[in-house]
């Protein structure tokens, strides 16, 4: 007898259990061995592994987000820099990579795209696991995660550790062959322009939401009640909107700096489409910070290219720079910043 | 703790285990904990509004069935519905009523000093509270007699596979399965162990990757064009149904494992000729709890044809309201009973009889009531009535069978849910082929595309919000 009253009643539950966890530990190994060795340089965890495995004195990183990746072109920077920037990545995952980088035994400069979000503190949103997954034995990793929550147990485990990551790692290879996009050292560069009309949407889109935010603050500050959904929406707006400046982040970055005096932090505001800054009401806490960095510490170098004259048909849509917007700003910051790239 | 996590996979295994390896009177105890377990996982403070719900109602039940004296029945049956709509209204519509209140002073001039209060809402409380309503409510119409033993009753409260989102059962068909010992027989597991599969498909990989598309579209509404938003509405039923049928699978396959058997809550629902339809077949046990304990006494204080459709309408309002506090809710609602009265009109019609006998004219009906259903998720998505009526302006006005635009934003997650939906929509078929019989096939092609194709969002089901 069994608890089931039946030996084929026991059997019936018991062997689905056995076969998930086969058919989960075929998945894994077969895609850590097989699959995972096709990624190529633009698979965010690619770089992750990269970066702790990169031991050459030369290399330049460039750390950023998306704007960062499809802005930075190593090609046009020069033959050491590699673009580690990823999807939705700030600092809560750059500080991770700059302290890896410092421990490093290295004088290179480190390239760092800035902009109003680049401090917000939201580990859920901006860590993707999947780029850690497959180092998740490194104790560097393990620990970093753990600190941010975003570690559970269960995500040790062969079998489950890449569960709700496969497709992504397969969209990551899939990039390669799309034909509009080009790839170089990690970055990803667009040869794509959306049209007048759709860039316009988006452009609109982000002028009334922008509408919304100053109809919500006036309201408010008139003493009509909101509802709970316009507070949450203002909430969103002013947070998404608006230059995060949290301090205790800024600082912890600016003694990271402090304390590795032979190494270069080159920040960089990315281009702009002009709609992305419409609503960002505290800019000039930007460039206060920016010449903060610029007079007080020496190794901190910050360059603000967000208002650099771009043509529509530079972007990709109201966010992203194309290839084309790449190819120009790269090669106005490649001279603004020739002199401390090749300091060394 | 969700369905969708490791924790829920290794806590019922243990569960079931443990229940058939102790005598069957103390499997209640192990059931009981089992359940508190369950919810306190997710906060534990609310486990005792459960409690308060349970000797109340415990109390209420023995009460209403020991008095002779009609008054005191009634009283007794006030305190159960006082205690129970109470919590529910307090945690649920307290802040609606006060922010609503509070915006139609202003409109006078006076601004009354109105505050959020933070009331983090109790998952499943609308659910609970209306299966142990139905249990005081049978016993004071002398439906059902009251239970004695008060831990079975609070079993019944709180029974983990259906605890914090249905099906709402009714205390006649729940509480003897809960007491007689069970007969599982091999049947049974082969039934549970592939409900629970379908219903995590359901979840993990259907509903969990629609939502992504979604959530992306409805988060930046103005940016979207029309198309996509038809596209992101269109898909939302979807998932909806994905999420919420299959929160039910795993809670039926869970149950079955231990030898209850829940109420089945949906039918095919999508499929139908009127909202008439749509309704007996979508979250069964919500629309027959109301037509039993709302519709039916009001139709008997009047059955006049005007009261009737007066009476439909009304109890359309409420199942919208029942989803939420909010102004969308009840348009919702409000939009489902006027269609389904004129669709209920229409039929009897020489014009609706015919559509209904012809089989291409009746497929066209079925087809136009879905897009009807579908529009109308637009507020039922809809953060507010200014959102909603921004996606219906967009529809109507942007809306472009343009390819290139569809894809210019959200191209993979896009292709991604419309991959989904037709996998939902094999698997449907595969299922009635198999006639649930059990099949090493599609046990490992489910348990395939689950790991495959899951996501790990750790998203909540839908319906844990209502």
């Amino acid at each position: 007898m069994t608890p089931f009253g039946s030996k084929q009643g026991f059997k019936l539950f018991v062997i689905p259990l056995v076969m998930a966890a086969i058919v989960a530990l075929a998945i894994d190994q077969i895609f850590q061995h097989l699959v995972l060795p096709l990624r190529t340089d633009i698979s965010n965890s690619y770089k992750i592994e990269r970066l702790l495995g990169e031991t050459s004195p030369e290399e330049i990183p460039v750390f950023g987000s998306s704007k960062g990746r499809s802005s930075f072109i190593p090609d046009s920077l020069g033959e050491n820099v590699f673009n580690y920037s990823m999807e939705k990545c700030n600092f809560d995952v750059i500080f991770f990579l700059l302290e890896t980088e410092l421990a490093k035994d290295k004088d290179s400069p480190i390239i760092i795209e800035f902009n109003t979000r680049s401090f917000i503190h939201r580990p859920e949103h901006t860590i993707d696991m999947a780029a850690f997954m497959p180092v998740q034995n490194s104790e560097k990793v393990t620990e970093y995660l753990a600190e941010n929550n975003r570690l559970d147990r269960f995500q040790l485990l062969p079998g489950v550790r890449y569960y709700g990551s496969y497709i992504g790692y397969l969209r990551s290879l899939t990039r390669k062959v799309t034909s509009k996009k080009i790839t170089n050292r990690g970055g990803i560069f667009i040869d794509y322009y959306p049209g007048d009309e759709l860039l316009q949407k988006f452009a609109n889109s982000r002028y009334k939401l922008m509408e919304k935010r100053e109809q919500l603050e006036e309201r408010k500050a008139s003493g009509v009640p909101l509802t709970y959904m316009e507070v949450q929406l203002l909430d969103h707006l002013q947070m998404n909107s608006d230059f995060a400046n949290n301090t205790e982040r800024i600082e912890k970055f600016e003694n990271m700096a402090k304390d590795h005096p032979n190494r270069d932090f080159i920040m960089v505001f990315t281009p702009h489409h002009p709609s992305e800054l419409v609503g960002v009401t505290n800019l000039e806490k930007v460039d206060s910070l920016f010449n903060h960095w610029n007079t007080d510490i020496s190794n901190i170098h910050a360059f603000d290219y967000s208002t650099f004259p771009l043509p529509d048909s530079c972007f990709k849509n109201s966010s992203h720079i194309n290839l084309e917007g790449a190819r120009r700003f790269c090669a106005v910051l490649n001279d603004d910043i020739d002199y401390l790239l090749n300091s060394n | 703790m969700l369905f969708n996590s490791l924790d829920y996979l290794i806590f019922l295994p243990l569960v079931v285990v443990a229940f058939y390896l102790i005598p069957n009177r103390f499997r209640w105890v192990l059931l009981l904990a089992a359940s508190y377990y369950f919810y306190m996982c997710w906060k534990w403070q609310y486990i005792f509004l459960i409690v308060i719900s349970t000797m109340v109602d415990f109390y209420a039940g023995i009460q209403i069935a020991k008095t002779p004296d009609k008054k005191k029945k009634r009283w007794f049956l006030l305190l159960s519905l006082f205690v129970n709509l109470g919590f529910l209204f307090y945690f649920k519509y307290f802040n609606f009523f006060t922010e609503n209140t509070s915006i139609l002073l202003s409109q006078f001039n006076i601004f009354s000093d109105f505050k959020y209060y933070d009331i983090l809402l109790p998952v499943g409380i609308s659910f609970y509270t209306f299966q142990t309503l139905s249990y005081t409510i049978d016993v004071y119409q002398g439906k059902s007699e009251p239970e004695t033993h008060l831990g079975y009753f609070a079993l019944y409260v709180s029974y983990f596979p259906q605890l914090v989102a249905g099906p709402i059962e009714r205390s006649s068909r729940l509480l003897p399965q809960l007491k007689n010992t069970p007969k599982v027989t091999p049947e049974d597991i082969r039934y549970a162990v592939n409900k629970i599969l379908l219903g995590f498909f359901k979840k993990v990989v259907v509903a969990d990757t629609i939502s992504q598309y979604i959530d992306l579209v409805y988060a930046n509404v103005d940016g979207s064009t029309g198309s996509q938003l038809y596209w992101a509405t269109f898909l939302f039923p979807i998932q909806l149904f994905a999420d919420f049928s299959g929160y039910t699978d795993i809670a039926m396959g869970s149950a079955r494992l231990m030898g209850v058997r829940l109420m089945e809550n949906f039918k095919k629902p999508l499929w139908t000729e009127s909202h008439g339809e749509y309704w007996s077949k979508w979250h069964i046990s919500l629309t027959s709890w109301i037509r039993d304990y709302v519709y039916v006494p009001l139709a008997k204080l009047n059955r006049s044809k005007g009261a009737l459709m007066l009476w439909s309408l009304f109890i359309m309002v409420l199942i919208g309201f029942w989803h939420g506090a909010n102004w969308t809710f009840i348009i919702f609602g409000f939009v489902n009973g006027g269609i389904l009265l004129i669709q209920r009109s229409l039929r009897k019609t020489p014009f609706g009889k015919a559509v209904r006998s012809n089989r291409i004219t009746l497929t066209l009906q079925k087809y136009l009531n879905l897009n009807l259903l579908l529009l109308e998720a637009g507020l039922f998505r809809s953060v507010d009535i200014h959102m909603a009526l921004d996606i219906y302006y967009k529809i109507f006005t942007d809306f472009s069978l343009s390819i290139s635009e569809q894809l210019s934003l959200y191209k993979f997650e896009f292709l991604m849910a419309v991959l989904v939906s037709f996998l939902l929509w094999g698997t449907v078929l595969f299922n009635t082929k198999l006639k649930f019989k059990y099949n090493w096939l599609y046990i490992s092609a489910m348990l395939f595309l689950i790991i495959f194709l899951g996501q790990d969002l750790k998203n909540q089901f839908v319906y844990f919000q209502f």
